[in-house]
């Protein structure tokens, strides 16, 4: 039987050892697996990362902004409003007859000229506010399909509602949504409107 | 990544402490994941998952067996007494599996440092962490237990001068 020193025969013997084809191919592919893997999890932390800083620049801008938060916020409000339906305390189809009730007010409620010449009859109205700012809330009924809308009116100060869509400088009201309604926003003969319609028609 | 070189020279370390080849592999393959989840930046790759390699079949070897405490105290050694002194004994070539089995985790490590590496005491020490004099003990009890093992045995060991 053939004898080395200790040293050579254990050398030879575990060098002798091998993995096989498949089991080198297996750890290879574990390895580039792996890589993947990791580059999924560092895209998928790349992705949260953009998304982060895409919510942190909303809140700056929005914050830098605050007329279009100011926006929503007007519709939020007018559209809790106009689904409470509180009671109207005059019920009356005329105009004069609202600005004669509403005394309190700082300001004479106008007819808009988007409305005049539409089907929106004016059935009454009521006091009311819009960001704090003391306001009438008029409610119309289309005459062609019912919808009942909330039309609000209140003093337009630039300092607390900042740039708003001006009608003497054609600017087209500003739409926003707010629990399923639309309201549209402008300013016309120094006071600020807000109406509300239903989205179905959008 | 390690590359296929790579990977045979960690298998062989893996072979040393199993003594069984599939027991090898499932332990590389197992080092080599545990090294990738963790996304281990390390100066010597191949060292570290050498390290974790160990670490791995000491735990699952503990887990297998009663674990032996060995005396603090170092074995008295002959002043001349080194490394190369293994070198002097001769063995069937048939007989390494049987030596390699017959050797304790650490004295398993030690060996393929020695035989297969290469390294002198000094570097096996460094490399393991732990005093050259330990280092000398476990060699002399090793070359010891293996005389009393397989040296009456057919002349499956000899010791010899070289």
């Amino acid at each position: 039987m053939k004898k080395g020193n200790l040293k050579n025969v254990m050398h030879d013997f575990v060098e002798s050892k091998s993995l096989s084809d498949k089991q080198l191919e297996s750890l290879m592919q574990l390895q580039q697996t792996s890589i993947k893997k990791e580059s999924n999890v560092k895209y998928r932390w790349i992705a949260v990362a953009v998304v982060f800083f895409i919510m942190m620049g909303n809140v700056f801008y929005f914050s830098m902004s605050p007329e279009l938060a100011l926006e929503q916020r007007i519709g939020s409000e007018v559209a809790k409003n106009h689904i409470n339906l509180k009671p109207l305390e005059i019920q009356t189809s005329s105009m004069k007859a609202i600005r004669g009730f509403l005394t309190e007010l700082d300001f004479s409620p106008v007819e808009s000229i988007l409305l005049k010449s539409s089907s929106k009859n004016l059935i009454g109205g009521r006091y009311c506010s819009i960001q704090g700012v003391t306001a009438a809330q008029l409610r119309l009924r289309d005459s062609e399909t019912g919808q009942i809308q909330s039309l609000y009116q209140t003093v337009y100060d630039k300092d607390v509602f900042y740039d708003l869509p001006l009608l003497k400088e054609n600017q087209k009201p500003v739409t926003v949504y707010s629990k399923g309604l639309a309201v549209d926003i402008w300013v016309e003969k120094g006071i600020l409107f807000a109406l509300t319609r239903e989205t179905n028609k959008d | 990544m390690f590359d296929k070189e790579v990977l045979q020279q960690l298998y062989r370390y893996c072979y040393s402490l199993t003594c069984d080849e599939h027991e090898a592999y499932d332990l590389l393959q197992s080092a080599v994941e545990k090294f990738i989840k963790f996304n281990v930046v390390a100066s010597q790759p191949v060292a570290y998952v050498k390290k974790i390699i160990y670490n791995r079949f000491i735990d699952d070897y503990r887990r297998q067996k009663i674990v032996q405490f060995e005396s603090l105290e170092e074995a008295a050694l002959p002043a001349d007494f080194d490394v190369q002194t293994l070198e002097e004994l001769l063995v069937n070539e048939n007989m390494a599996e049987h030596i390699l089995e017959s050797l304790e985790p650490d004295e398993r490590e030690i060996m393929y440092c020695w035989a297969i590496e290469g390294f002198s005491t000094s570097e096996i020490a460094e490399k393991l962490e732990k005093p050259k004099g330990t280092i000398l003990s476990k060699i002399y009890r090793m070359r010891k237990k293996l005389i009393e093992k397989f040296g009456d045995n057919s002349d499956d060991l000899v010791e010899t001068e070289l």
